[in-house]
């Protein structure tokens, strides 16, 4: 009796069942499916980045409301001129964040713990529909659009991305790729980012342009006992700043051939090129300037034979967009951390027994991995560290 | 001629006199009670024949005396019971009868197309809710006791403002219009048409947009008093509905008014007093404890000089001082229990030829907020004459006056209460010398508004020759509505308000019909043809001034253009003419086999000027099945009455106002000495707007089984909205904003049960009836504007920036429930920093997208904040990542009612419930962020850009208690519900509390006691000796608790949005004592 009841039961509620399903068919009512606007676009068509730097462009892609989430596949790479330009979307081993960076990691080993290789395509779209170039692509694999300012179109580099959800799918057309010659540092005046050589006043000059440190004060000069506030006045004394890849060189002290490729100098040069000791900086944190590590590993620079300070670091420079210690502004500065930052600082007692400091603060950044030194050159007059 | 009357006379006579003859063998004197089998009452007016002859009527006290033969059958009879027949014993002369109410649903009357049929013969799904269904609780509107009574008929009180109504819909959604956006969206009220004794009455206010509206807001619904109705007819389908055409699409519900029935005159005195209770409250912590917990909390939490500033903060640190050494309950300053009574009488008289009554009545209801009530004064009176047969009039005039007081509010919103209950307990309460504003505008305000309606009808008839019925009837009402408000100078920043408004509603209606009914042998005609014209208009006008002489003068107060702020008529300014030409045509054959046709041609004046008619044509069918003999054969038994319906039928109801069809033009004031009127460019006019249309096709079953144990309605049934009015906005390139097109449409299916069991026997002492009701709603988004594609989210700035919207948005999507929700998904809280993804580009941890911080590492998410799904993979938390979800409206609603009665006493428990529906849990989140902020300032920004050291203790707010909350507790603790809502100074950048995620959309399904009433009427002796006909005492309870998986407050008391909306009226708990008296 009581399987009767249940198969009356069970008869009865498929029937209610194939009714309810059967009410969608028989009147034709639609079945939901994901949202896919047909005014979603991408607000911005044309990316100039830099190679040989991860360049993550956001937002670019409106989706009016469409559901997410949605799939972005670039397609049909190609110059300007319709020639093959795949060569862009090869697959690069690539470094990749796993855990945050926070700046206050004490070896090398636990920044390199954050980070692993993963195999990406120089030229990658997000879930959002954001692109991202990365650093992967650099001269060597992508040659930059253009080598002056007008860039041609057979040299622009063009695709498509078609989104998909299960609401459907379109294809975004005509998205064009116009890579810029890599800079690997900043600041770069004395870079020609079109060629990628020193850079001249004029196009095919022969006049240079120089790198001054950003802030120098309280620093005097040796011989005019002047203020050098400013690096490019002659009359005070002219600083250049060089960030520049060093090779070693046999006269130099030992190397750690493990330290090899990702080095970092900080070297200070009088008028005739010859070192100044760092030590003289006496009231700088050598530890608290470049997220680097000593040769045993431990936090800080070494000063290697009162020639520079040698830091083990992990490249880029800054590692990420994210405010440390080591980058402008310090942790306090929210919106800061794209810019790693030094403060070089000394001090000695001026005229009438007064305490004076001498400091040099500098923004820069490093974008490709080597053996980099920063060079400030006292071109003309040398610091004064003695006390008066 | 007279030959031919004179003769039939005498034979007639001689025949009557043979009889006379032959019966005066032996005669007998019977005397006896008619008396009602439930309640006992005394049945007035039974009639009571012998041979299908009326002998005579039982009095007032349902006694009677007659004289028949000796050994002959008695036969009782009234209308709504069963006829009774009774065989004398020899020499018996004494009988006591007890009718029992005719409660099979087949012989009920029911009326379609203003022309009353039987059940039978008809194909329309409808119920019908008898008046005393609807008695022994007093409310001010008798709508909200339908709750969970009809199949079908969802009912959501979710106002506890006096006088206010809740959210009705007949057969789910009718509408996907909204206004509003955000957290202030309001869905357009679709209420069902009613009928009131054949004259049509909106009961929606015309000016009422969802909560906020302008007017007393008082439904002309609330001004029929509880006691007169007799009878409420809730329609469905099509068939039922299609003669109520152009505004009959949301179903019709026809009340009919209570009519003399009783041939001696009644009066009937009703008496209630009852006891409003508030609901539970919110629980705070009060005095040292709430600053011990915000101190506390600094000293854990802080950041930046946070510690500086807490000693600069004197509610804070400052404990001695008199000022701030409080724990003011300010829950209790604003609600408090109050004592109301309502009066009711009700005199009646008459026969069929002519009868009368007059109802009474007084109600009172303060509400549970302070400064809050409802009071009406109603008198309705109607008559009928029937000099002859043939001719009848009937006669109606209800007159009411109704009196609201809304507070500070706005009536259904109590924003400033609702604010200011929140008050930080450290506070002083309000005092002689002390209040703030708030208080004072709650607790002084001075209002008086409310309708006055007087509306009169009158109907008369004429039977032309038999069978064909000629009809005509009119009304016109007027309502007036006028709110004064005088907001104290104290009150109002040293500056009185006043406000007026001042809104007019006329209706004028007309209706001539011709019916004819003719039987040929087995087939049945009946034929209906009717027009109609209804003509309406409402005009609102407002206008406020600052500024008046003092705290005593309220007016009249001097035009000063400088205190104005200018007023006018409001733009809800309605001029609406709707004339109809309908006809009905039913067959039947032998009863079995029922067709109902109807046309009604439509013409309206709220469709465009291009196309201002509709026709709506509508078929049924029904199938008696036990009327077939091969079916009653076999199932007699068991079987008492069967059917199977089937209709179709369409039906419109008008949406565009006259803005939308011609466009508003505004004076703009004069050039060269011209006057200038020039087109608003908000709107452009759309001339092809058309009404709503609404088809319906509906299979219905009916049955009754076992001798009335059990009656059974089963109905399914497809209705397809379409034309629905939806605001389309236009590009900014163009000079209009926006305009109104017809190109929304949804559906609704479903399936509807009601069951009535009477499980004992007839025979019983004891008289027990369950009724039980469900039905299954669902709704799906049909069509939207070609240009949103399928989707629309109600928030138009999604197009103009997706990363910056935040708040409630209601999103409409093609082929699923038309209004769902769209948020964040939340899957817990992170245990640990750890835990939270990392940008494998940026090596940032997850954000949030914050425009007031950028992309700040502050906005970062950690260990004890909500773990937000980001759908699209971006390690940033915005407006993208929201998903559609949920759904606003319920899928199942219905009631259960349970009465139990023996002897004098009965007992009726009625329960209603609403199951599978998402409510957003607003006041849940609030006060999770009433948690977040020790300082009282909400953001210790704001605070420091003020220096650090205001003073903020009016604007802190209470501390709620959160110990039934899993609240994360510390590093590692991976099973907490909620994020950590201690640290203040974390959560202004995260707003883990936002409202808009899947975290506080709580199931809203629930199973509610409406109320629990005891009855018992006093013992008859007793009664007359103290000289009275019938006494019957009550004691009821209503709204005496809900069972609900929700979390917030009053899962009922949230907007037809399933938005629990902050600030809205608490729905109090009643314990009424009532008696009725009949003189």
């Amino acid at each position: 009796m009581q399987n009767t009841i249940k198969y009356r039961a069970f008869v009865l509620l498929t029937a209610v069942v194939a009714f309810s399903g059967g009410c969608r068919k028989i009147f034709n009512l639609p079945t939901e499916k994901d949202y896919l606007s047909a005014q979603a676009d991408y607000t911005t068509k044309q990316f100039s980045p830099v190679l040989g730097r991860t360049t993550l462009e956001l937002n670019i892609f409106n989706p009016v409301g469409s559901t997410f989430p949605m799939t972005f596949t670039v397609k049909n790479p190609r110059f300007g001129d319709g020639r093959d330009a795949s060569d862009m979307l090869a697959v690069q081993p690539t470094l990749v964040w796993t855990q945050e960076y926070t700046g206050k990691e004490t070896s090398l080993a636990q920044i390199e713990a954050k980070r692993h290789l993963e195999n990406h395509p120089m030229l990658e779209t997000r879930g959002n529909g954001d692109l991202v170039f990365w650093y992967t692509a650099d001269t060597t694999k992508i040659k930059p659009a253009n080598t002056d300012t007008v860039v041609y179109p057979q040299q622009e580099r063009l695709f498509d991305i078609k989104i998909t959800n299960t609401g459907g799918s379109r294809t975004i057309t005509n998205l064009a790729y116009i890579p810029q010659r890599d800079i690997p540092y900043t600041p770069s005046n004395d870079y020609n980012t079109y060629t990628g050589k020193p850079n001249t006043t004029t196009p095919g000059g022969h006049t240079l342009v120089y790198n001054y440190p950003d802030n120098l004060s309280g620093i005097k000069g040796e011989t005019t006992d002047q203020l050098m506030s400013d690096p490019k006045n002659a009359q005070t004394g002219i600083v250049y700043l060089y960030i520049r890849k060093f090779v070693d060189l046999p006269g130099d002290p030992p190397v750690d051939q493990a330290a090899v490729g990702h080095r970092l100098r900080l070297i200070f040069l009088k008028t005739d090129s010859s070192y100044i000791d760092p030590i003289k900086f006496n009231t700088t944190k050598w530890q608290d300037q470049i997220h680097g590590f000593k040769a045993d590993g431990t936090p800080g620079g070494d000063i290697v034979d009162h020639k520079w300070v040698e830091y083990n670091v992990a490249y880029p420079i800054p590692l990420a967009n994210i405010p440390t210690k080591f980058t402008s502004g310090g942790i306090t500065n929210v919106t800061g951390g794209g810019s790693a930052q030094l403060n070089i600082t000394y001090s000695r007692i001026g005229f009438g027994n007064v305490t004076e400091v001498g400091s040099i603060s500098q923004a820069f950044q490093i974008f490709e991995k080597g053996d980099w030194e920063i060079v400030f050159h006292f071109k003309t007059v040398n610091p004064k560290f003695d006390n008066d | 001629m007279r030959k031919q009357i004179i003769w039939p006379s005498i034979f007639f006579c001689c025949l009557f006199l043979c009889q006379n003859l032959i019966a005066q063998v032996r005669k007998v004197t019977v005397k006896g009670t008619v008396i009602d089998k439930a309640t006992k009452e005394p049945m007035a007016g039974a009639t009571i024949s012998v041979g299908g002859k009326g002998l005579s009527q039982a009095d007032v006290d349902g006694k009677f005396t007659v004289v028949v033969d000796d050994g002959s059958t008695l036969v009782f009879s009234i209308v709504g019971y069963t006829t009774q027949s009774v065989k004398l014993k020899p020499g018996q002369v004494l009988l006591n009868v007890s009718l029992d109410a005719d409660t099979r649903q087949i012989d009920e009357t029911v009326i379609r197309g203003y022309v009353k049929r039987s059940r039978e013969e008809t194909t329309g799904a409808s119920y019908i809710v008898t008046g005393k269904e609807v008695q022994d609780n007093p409310v001010g509107n008798v709508e909200q006791l339908l709750q969970g009574k009809v199949a079908g008929l969802n009912i959501q009180n979710n106002t506890g403002a006096p006088g206010l109504r809740g959210s009705v819909n007949i057969r789910g959604l009718s509408t996907i219009q909204t206004t509003g956006t955000g957290d202030n969206t309001f869905l357009q009220p679709t209420s069902p048409l009613y009928i009131i004794d054949g004259i049509p009455l909106t009961a929606d206010q015309a000016s009422q947009y969802g909560f906020d509206q302008q007017g007393s807001g008082v439904s002309p619904l609330s001004l029929i008093p509880q006691e007169d109705i007799q009878s409420m007819e809730v329609l469905k389908d099509a068939t039922a509905t299609a003669l109520y055409g152009s505004r009959g699409a949301y179903g019709v519900i026809l009340i009919t008014t209570v009519r003399g029935k009783s041939k001696i005159p009644r009066v009937v005195y009703t008496s209630n007093y009852y006891v409003s209770a508030i609901p539970k409250l919110r629980s705070t912590l009060g005095g040292d404890a709430e600053r011990q917990f915000r101190i506390a909390q600094i000293n854990q939490y802080a950041v930046n000089n946070d510690k500086f500033i807490l000693s600069n903060t004197p509610f804070l640190a400052d404990s001695l001082n008199a000022f701030y050494n409080n724990s003011t309950n300010w829950q209790a300053i604003y609600y408090s229990n109050q004592f109301n009574t309502t009066q009711n009488v009700e005199l009646d008289g008459g026969d069929d030829k002519f009868n009368y009554k007059a109802n009474l009545k007084y109600f009172s209801q303060t509400g549970i907020v302070e400064n809050t009530g409802f009071e009406t004064y109603s008198l309705d009176m109607n008559m009928q004459f029937k000099p002859s047969p043939k001719l009848g009039f009937f006669g109606a005039v209800r007159t009411s006056l109704g009196k609201i007081k809304t507070g500070s509010g706005t009536g259904v919103l109590q924003n400033i209460v609702a604010n200011s209950v929140n008050n930080s307990s450290l506070n002083p309460g309000p005092s002689f010398l002390l209040a703030s504003s708030d208080v004072l505008s709650t607790l002084d305000i001075r209002n008086s508004a409310g309708p006055k309606e007087i509306s009169v009808n009158m109907n008369a008839n004429y039977e032309l020759f038999p069978g064909l019925n000629l009809q005509t009837s009119g009304n016109y009402d007027y309502t007036i509505d006028n709110t004064d408000k005088f907001l104290p100078a104290a009150a109002n920043a040293q500056y009185a308000q006043i406000d007026n408004e001042y809104q007019a509603t006329s209706v004028l209606y007309n209706r001539n019909n011709i019916s004819y009914t003719k039987s040929l042998g087995s087939h049945n005609l009946f034929l209906n043809v009717f027009d109609e014209i209804y003509i309406t208009n409402f005009q609102a006008n407002y206008t406020r001034i600052y500024g008046s002489p003092n705290d005593q003068y309220e007016g009249p107060t001097g035009y000063d253009g400088g205190l104005s702020t200018g007023g006018g008529v409001l733009n809800t300014f309605t001029n609406l003419k709707t004339a109809a030409l309908a006809a009905a045509f039913t067959y039947d054959y032998k009863k079995k086999y029922i067709l109902d046709l109807t046309y009604r041609l439509d013409g309206s004046s709220a469709n465009g000027p291009a196309d201002p008619y509709t026709k709506n044509p509508s078929i049924g069918f029904k199938w008696n099945l036990y009327k077939e003999d091969w079916i009653a054969d076999r199932t007699s038994k068991w079987l008492d009455y069967a059917d199977i319906r089937l209709t179709a039928g369409q039906n419109i109801y008008p949406v565009g106002t006259l803005q939308d069809i011609y466009g508003k033009y505004n004076p703009n004031g004069f050039y060269n000495n011209l006057p200038r009127v020039g087109i608003d460019f908000t709107e452009i006019p759309n001339p092809y707007l058309k009404s709503k249309n609404v088809i319906q096709y509906n299979l219905g079953f009916d049955g009754s089984f076992f001798g009335g144990k059990l009656d059974m309605i089963f109905d399914t049934y497809y209705k397809a909205v379409t034309n629905d009015l939806f605001t389309n906005n236009l590009p900014n390139v163009l000079g209009f904003g926006t305009y109104q097109s017809n190109d929304a449409s949804l559906s609704d299916y479903g399936y509807e049960l009601s069951l009535t069991i009477r499980p004992l026997r007839k025979s019983s002492k004891v008289n027990w009836t369950i009724m039980m009701n469900g039905a299954l709603n669902y709704d799906v988004l049909v069509k939207l504007p070609a240009q949103y594609n399928g989707q629309y989210i109600d928030d138009n700035t999604t197009t103009v920036n997706p990363l910056f919207i935040s708040g409630q948005y209601l999103a409409k999507r093609v082929g699923r429930n038309s209004l769902s929700n769209y948020l964040f998904t939340n899957q817990g809280v992170y245990a640990t920093t750890a835990d939270v993804p990392v940008d494998p580009v940026t090596g940032i941890r997850l954000r949030n997208s914050n425009p007031l911080y950028a992309n700040q590492p502050n906005l970062s998410y950690q260990g004890g904040d909500a773990k937000l799904v980001d759908y699209n993979h971006d390690y940033v938390i915005d407006a993208r990542d929201r998903q559609v979800n949920g759904n606003t409206q319920p899928l199942l609603t219905g009631g259960v009612s349970n009465t139990v009665s023996y002897g004098a006493f009965s007992v009726n428990i009625y329960t209603s419930y609403t199951a599978v529906r998402s409510i957003i849990n607003a006041s849940l989140a609030q006060r999770l962020t009433q948690l977040s902020d020790p300082f009282g300032v909400n953001n210790a920004i704001n605070q420091n850009a003020n220096g650090g050291l205001a003073n903020n203790a009016s604007l802190a707010r209470a501390v709620p208690t959160a110990t039934d909350l899993r609240i994360w507790q510390g590093t590692g603790d991976a099973t907490a519900k909620y994020a950590n809502v201690y640290n203040y100074a974390h959560e202004q950048y995260l707003d883990n509390f936002r409202a808009e995620q899947t975290l506080f959309q709580e199931n809203g399904s629930y199973f509610k006691i409406n109320q629990v009433t005891l009855s018992y009427i006093l013992p008859k002796n007793f009664v007359k000796r103290i000289g009275l006909n019938n006494i019957r005492t009550y004691v009821s309870g209503s709204n005496l608790a809900v069972f609900t998986p929700y979390s917030g407050p009053n899962v009922e008391n949230v907007n037809a949005l399933g938005k629990d909306v902050d600030g809205a009226y608490p729905n109090p708990r009643t314990y009424t004592f009532g008696f009725n008296v009949t003189f």
